[in-house]
């Protein structure tokens, strides 16, 4: 069995969407057929978290791992006939220096198994030193445990960065019969995909993270609250509980200690603010999900008014690497106050874009410069990142120096929150990315505090008035004072935090606002009201990217002369704004 | 008790009150909207913000409980500005002005939000009006989303009936998938109603401070005697009949009479009767004297002997009723009645209506607290009685002269009156009434005598009204009945002569029709020229109203129609004389002179120096459970109907034609109530 040599397929949600499961069945279907299967073994992994289309490893004895990208079924056929059978790797294939580049400043703790090992199979997970921490736990004072979850300085991973030993000290504080253990996998924030990576990929170290806590603050039962457009993380979730059961890490009399522990999946129905930990233990109990006031805070008073620890599954994932290593190890990792790594979902104008696992305290110019590869397009500079999803704000690049660290980041307008990180470019206008920020946290509010319902909606239309020309001076006080009122009047953290786009622009990027409303123009082209859709001579390289780009004949360019936009013919589709890489055109 | 520090103001408050209870305890208003003092804060409106020293962000003062040292302050600039803006935010989406007597206009008014907001923010809802279900109405538009109706209905109620669907500015209180209210089981207690703070949600009837009570609980305010209604009907269902029994009895000493023949106005003005139909209150009412096992004798309570002397002359419900009363005072009661037997007028009742077994019980009931009777007395002179060592007197007598129509041929002996018909058959003499039958009147003594009369002679039995069904004082089921039996009814006819003849009496009528309301409120019948018919008939009994004898002798004021005046009080002109039943206000009805008696009571008590307060509870006060819970098809449970003997069966004999209400009916016909009494106890926040 050691002799077998392996082939890994990333099978997560954006492999199978790229077409790994057909690879897959050609794999076995071809090996089989070539009677290889004894010697050869298909693994179903997770997703590493970075777009590449289907990903392949190909691990023998002589070649070490060889990694492919970019794999299509058809190019099945050529890996078994030059790689597996003859040895020699498929150069065209091969993943390439953003690979590379992608991972080499990477800490991956939590990833570390996704895109490695077969999730549903949890031998492979106790090969890896699953469950050992369980073990060790159980026979650990629940006290100590918590301890040590505190001292590693882990805080939440949700968005609020609440230190997890504190909630779990709480709870074990709360006295009652019945306390419930809740697993917070509502990801929300477009663009995140941690939590569905980390489900995917490694849903034992979720459930291990979730019984040790179990035990911990001394509960017996625990709830997954996943949303219900993770079908792949449900699917492997159920098949990891199941498992887990059977093998006794899971259910009745756990490791023969007499103490059990149940853990049931309830699906969202879509609902951002049930990724409010409130609103999402309402929705468990059947009713409409909205948040609550706390006090009384979940540890006091939580699912069905009992005490409730509810941690975020990037959180749970990074118990059991606690316990095993100890706090100490965690904490040398960080910066003063933020320990550990953090996964974050790079996306945006950067060339590599996915899931980075960095140490707090890396800067958000080298996530974007070391491991993003810098700016998507060469000549096109990088303007703002977005922190935080829908409800973090805008830094400027004049930030880019800033460590991640959750004081650092909010000091600047921006939060952590649960990990998003967007990359804009000159070619991003700020106040069209403030609106559509905002009437996404308006369309998801829930409606139950003031501010947040009527205030974001009213924001949302003088965002529009700015956009499409009609802005005017006292939208931007309207815009400033409506913001700080919701900011710091609303009941929840989606009202609290939902202004921050449009305050964390304002900040930075006024000046856009003023072009917008005073000049009634868009700088970054976006807002097609204020284009004027002409060329500007003192800006064009007269290369004729526009002329290639426009699909209606509208752009007139001739080698060596200045492009020409007719008005007459132009259906203001903005592919040569796109196509422009000196923002030539406005 | 904690000690805090509200705007410079130093303030003790409860441990448990929340930073909201204590400040407005306290005189200091902070505005509020979505906080209830019944219900669970939720902090949502967001308008009862404050800072507290030392504790990051702006905490709803409303969910945060006080504790010892506490510095809060509720009118910073930075509260003042937010609160603005707030109130500016709930206003940028408000189609008209805030309705008046509102909490929101109290809010607006503080907050000092009148001006007109900037046209880029004003946007009108333009929502649902639901003006398609009973008693009260929702509009969307009006509503701010506070959730007070949606708590009341889900967390104290439990009905679950309204919810917000959608989300965001979208949110919208209605019902699931937006159904009649009716359809989705809703209990029409209209908590959602009371806890509303804008007027989205309204009682369709408006009406003045002082018509409340009246409106929303119309059932125990319409009842002459005031008997708590909604209690007994809630006992009734709990099944405790002695309990419910006995809260009839705090107020009437005649419940078995009033469970077969009250008139039961609380009928007609239950408010079941806009969503299906009036509870049939009457019908539980007689089921549970019918319960009765004397349970209150033991708890009843009579004063010590006062030395004051009452003499009541005339033994009717009035009589009767207040004899109870001052008994229970403690003083000392006797009645003159002229006839051998107590009971007034209730004795002409007839007995399939009302057994005479039953007043007895009851009548006997009474006088077992000690009452002096003395039958077969006819008092003409109050001094006489004043001689006799009596304090006080009430004149009780009724109205026991039928009233003439002056007529040609009225004074023959086949003409007779109707109260002479039902006193002999009430006493069992013999009446030589035969053949064809004529009964002229609208009143229930007109509908008793035909009634009666199907059962002991009569070919054939018509009664004739000068008006129509709608305006007859007897009745309806009355009317019903005597219909089923088949008695006819000729409505706008009037006999205008009766002539004698030697085996027949003809009787000459005219057609009427209806004009404008005469002062009674009803329309005036005036004949019709040239429609003059003739009807034959053995016998004729008139029964068109009746008057009170009062001797001279009593030497006491009557009016024009011969009924005694009497102030408010029901002071007669005469010194320690009252009066009070149909010797007053002419022929009613029984709970009526019944209420007669508690107030003549009351005045007599007073004016023997007492304190005029008369009644006891038997059982004790307690919280009416505010729970309802969800039913099935309550909205469309029909009022269930009385079971009767068969029609032919009943008409041969004077046994109790309705059967009256087993356990099971009784039960369930007083869950439907709508237990408007619940909505009284939810404490007021819009004035």
């Amino acid at each position: 069995m050691k002799n077998i040599s392996k082939i890994i397929v990333c099978t997560g949600t954006s492999g199978i969407s790229a077409g790994a499961e057909e690879v897959v069945r050609i794999f076995e279907d071809e090996l089989r057929r070539r009677n290889l299967l004894d010697k050869w073994q298909v693994i179903k992994a997770g997703d590493r978290g970075l777009f590449k289309d289907v990903l392949i490893d190909i691990i023998t004895p002589e070649n070490g791992r060889v990694i492919y990208e970019y794999v299509k079924p058809s190019d099945v056929i050529k890996i078994i006939e030059e790689h597996i059978v003859n040895g020699i790797p498929v150069k065209k294939l091969l993943a390439g220096k953003n690979y590379k580049q992608f991972f080499k400043g990477q800490s991956r703790i939590v990833l570390s198994n996704c895109g490695e090992i077969p999730p549903e199979n949890i031998d492979e997970y106790t090969s890896r030193g699953g469950y050992a921490s369980l073990e060790k736990a159980l026979k650990t004072d629940p006290l100590q445990i918590i301890d040590e979850v505190e001292k590693s300085g882990l805080r939440g991973r949700g968005g609020a960065g609440f230190l997890a030993g504190l909630k779990w000290k709480f709870c074990r504080e709360a006295r009652s019969d019945v306390k419930y253990v809740i697993c917070n996998a509502d990801e929300g924030d477009p663009g995140a995909f941690m939590d569905r990576s980390i489900l995917e990929g490694d849903p034992h170290s979720v459930l291990e993270g979730m019984v040790i806590a179990g035990h911990a603050i001394g509960s017996q039962e625990g709830f997954i609250y996943c949303r219900a457009e993770y079908p792949q993380a449900i699917k492997r979730l159920a098949a990891a509980i199941s498992i887990a059961i059977e093998r006794g890490f899971l259910g009745d009399n756990i490791l023969n200690t007499g103490w059990s522990f149940e853990v049931s999946i309830v699906k969202g129905a879509g609902a951002f603010v049930c990724g409010e930990e409130t609103a999402l233990m309402s929705s468990i109990e059947g009713r409409r999900g909205m948040p609550k006031i706390r006090p009384p805070y979940p540890a006091q008073k939580g699912l069905w008014e009992k005490p409730t620890l509810i941690n975020n599954v990037e959180t749970f994932a990074n118990i059991r690497h606690i316990i095993q290593k100890g706090s100490d190890w965690f904490a040398s990792i960080g910066t003063e106050k933020s320990k550990g790594t953090k996964v974050f979902a790079l996306a945006g104008k950067v060339k590599n874009t996915g899931l980075v696992e960095i140490p707090m305290g890396t800067t958000i110019h080298d996530i974007i410069y070391n491991l993003g590869g810098g700016p998507a397009k060469r000549k096109v500079p990088l303007k703002a990142v977005q922190m935080g999803g829908p409800s973090g704000g805008c830094l400027p690049s004049s930030l880019f120096d800033i460590p991640v660290d959750y004081e650092a980041i909010s000091q600047k307008g921006a939060i952590i929150g649960s990990g998003g990180m967007i990359v804009m470019d000159a070619k991003t206008c700020m106040v069209d990315i403030a609106k559509f920020f905002l009437e996404f946290t308006a369309s998801e509010s829930c409606g139950k505090c003031l501010p947040c319902r009527v205030g974001l909606k009213r924001m949302t239309e003088v965002l529009h008035e700015i956009t499409e020309g009609r802005g005017k001076d006292e939208h931007i006080d309207f815009l400033q004072e409506m913001g700080s009122t919701i900011k710091n009047a609303s009941l929840c953290g989606l009202g609290n935090t939902a202004p921050n786009p449009v305050l964390s622009t304002l900040k930075y990027f006024l000046d856009e606002y003023h072009a917008h409303i005073r000049e009634r123009r868009c700088p970054a082209g976006v807002c097609t009201n204020l284009i004027n859709f002409e060329i500007r001579p003192d800006k064009c390289t007269k290369c004729g990217k526009c002329y290639k780009a426009c699909l209606s004949g509208a752009v007139e360019w001739k080698k060596g002369a200045h492009a020409m936009i007719n008005k007459d013919k132009c259906i203001k589709c903005k592919a040569c704004l796109e196509a422009c890489d000196y923002m030539a055109i406005g | 008790m904690a000690k805090i520090v509200i705007d410079g103001k130093n303030l003790e408050a409860e441990g448990n009150k929340t930073i909201l209870e204590a400040s407005l305890q306290a005189g200091i208003y902070i505005p509020h909207l979505c906080y209830h003092p019944d219900l669970k804060p939720i902090g949502s409106c967001r308008l009862c913000i404050v800072e507290i020293k030392g504790i990051r962000g702006y905490p709803a003062s409303c969910a945060t409980v006080v504790r010892d040292g506490m510095e809060i302050n509720t009118n910073t600039p930075e509260i003042i500005r937010m609160r603005r803006n707030l109130v500016w935010l709930l206003l940028s989406g408000y189609p008209v002005d805030p309705l008046d007597n509102t909490l929101l206009k109290k809010v607006v008014d503080y907050t000092g939000m009148n001006e007109i907001l900037p046209d880029f923010a004003r946007k009108p809802k333009s929502l649902p009006v639901r003006t398609d279900n009973p008693l009260f109405t929702l509009n969307q538009n009006l509503c701010i989303l506070c959730e007070r109706c949606v708590r009341i209905c889900h967390d104290i109620r439990e009905a679950g009936i309204v919810g917000y669907v959608k989300r965001g500015i979208d949110t919208t209180v209605t019902t699931a998938y937006d159904s009649s209210f009716k359809d989705v089981d809703c209990r029409f207690c209209r908590a959602c109603v009371e806890v509303c703070p804008s007027g989205a949600l309204s009682d369709k009837e408006t009406f003045s401070e002082k018509e409340r009570d009246l409106k929303l609980l119309p059932c125990k305010n319409t009842c002459p005697a005031g008997i708590d209604i909604p209690r007994y009907l809630r006992l009734t269902v709990e099944g405790r009949f002695q309990d419910a029994i006995e809260v009839i009895r705090e107020r009437v000493p005649l419940p078995h009479v009033l469970g077969l023949a009250c008139t039961h106005p609380c009928e007609k003005v239950c408010l079941r009767g806009e969503v299906s139909e009036p509870i049939a209150i009457n019908a539980v009412k007689r089921f549970l004297a019918e319960q009765d096992n004397k349970r209150w004798m033991h708890s009843l309570k009579i004063a010590p002997d006062t030395g004051k002397k009452v003499a009541i002359v005339g033994s009717g419900p009035s009589g009767l009723t207040a004899a109870w009363f001052l008994r229970l005072l403690g003083h000392s009661v006797t009645i003159f009645e002229k006839l051998p037997k107590l009971g007034g007028a209730m004795r002409l009742i007839p007995d399939y209506r009302l057994p005479k077994s039953v007043i007895d019980k009851e009548i006997a009931e009474i006088i077992s607290i000690g009452i002096d009777v003395k039958t077969n007395i006819r008092i003409d002179s109050i001094d006489g009685l004043f001689n006799k060592g009596f304090d006080a007197v009430f004149i009780a007598i009724g109205a026991a002269r039928s009233s003439k129509m002056g007529i040609i041929g009225e004074d023959d002996p086949r003409v007779l009156n109707g109260l002479f018909v039902l006193h002999s058959i009430s006493y069992g003499n013999d009446i030589d009434v035969k053949g064809d039958i004529i009964v002229v009147g609208g009143g229930n003594v007109a509908v008793d005598v035909a009634r009666s009369l199907t059962r002991i002679a009569g070919n054939s039995l018509t009664v004739l009204y000068r008006r129509t069904a709608d305006e007859m004082t007897a009745h309806p089921e009355e009317v019903m009945a005597a219909q089923k039996e088949g008695v006819e009814f000729q409505f706008l006819v009037t006999p205008v002569e009766i002539i004698s003849n030697d085996s027949k009496l003809i009787v000459r009528c005219i057609r009427m029709q209806l004009d404008k309301p005469d002062f009674s409120g009803r329309r005036k019948p005036v004949p019709v020229k040239g429609s003059e018919f003739a009807l034959e008939a053995d016998y004729v009994v008139m029964a068109i109203g009746q008057k009170p004898l009062v001797s001279e002798k009593m030497l006491i004021d009557t009016d024009k129609k011969g009924l005694i005046i009497v102030n408010d009080d029901m002071k007669a002109s005469k010194a320690g004389v009252y009066a009070g039943g149909d010797a007053v206000k002419g022929p009613s009805n029984i709970i009526t002179d019944i209420q007669a008696g508690r107030k003549a009571a009351a005045s007599i008590d007073k004016y023997l120096g007492g304190s005029g307060e008369i009644g006891q509870s038997f059982i004790p006060e307690e919280i009416d459970n505010p729970w309802m819970g969800r039913e099935e098809g309550f909205c469309y449970a029909k009022r269930l109907e009385m079971p009767f003997r068969d029609a032919k069966m009943g008409m041969n004999d004077f046994q109790l034609v309705e059967l009256g209400f087993d356990e099971r009916l009784a039960k369930t016909e007083a869950k439907r109530c709508l237990r408007c009494q619940l909505r009284l106890s939810i404490t007021r926040t819009n004035i």
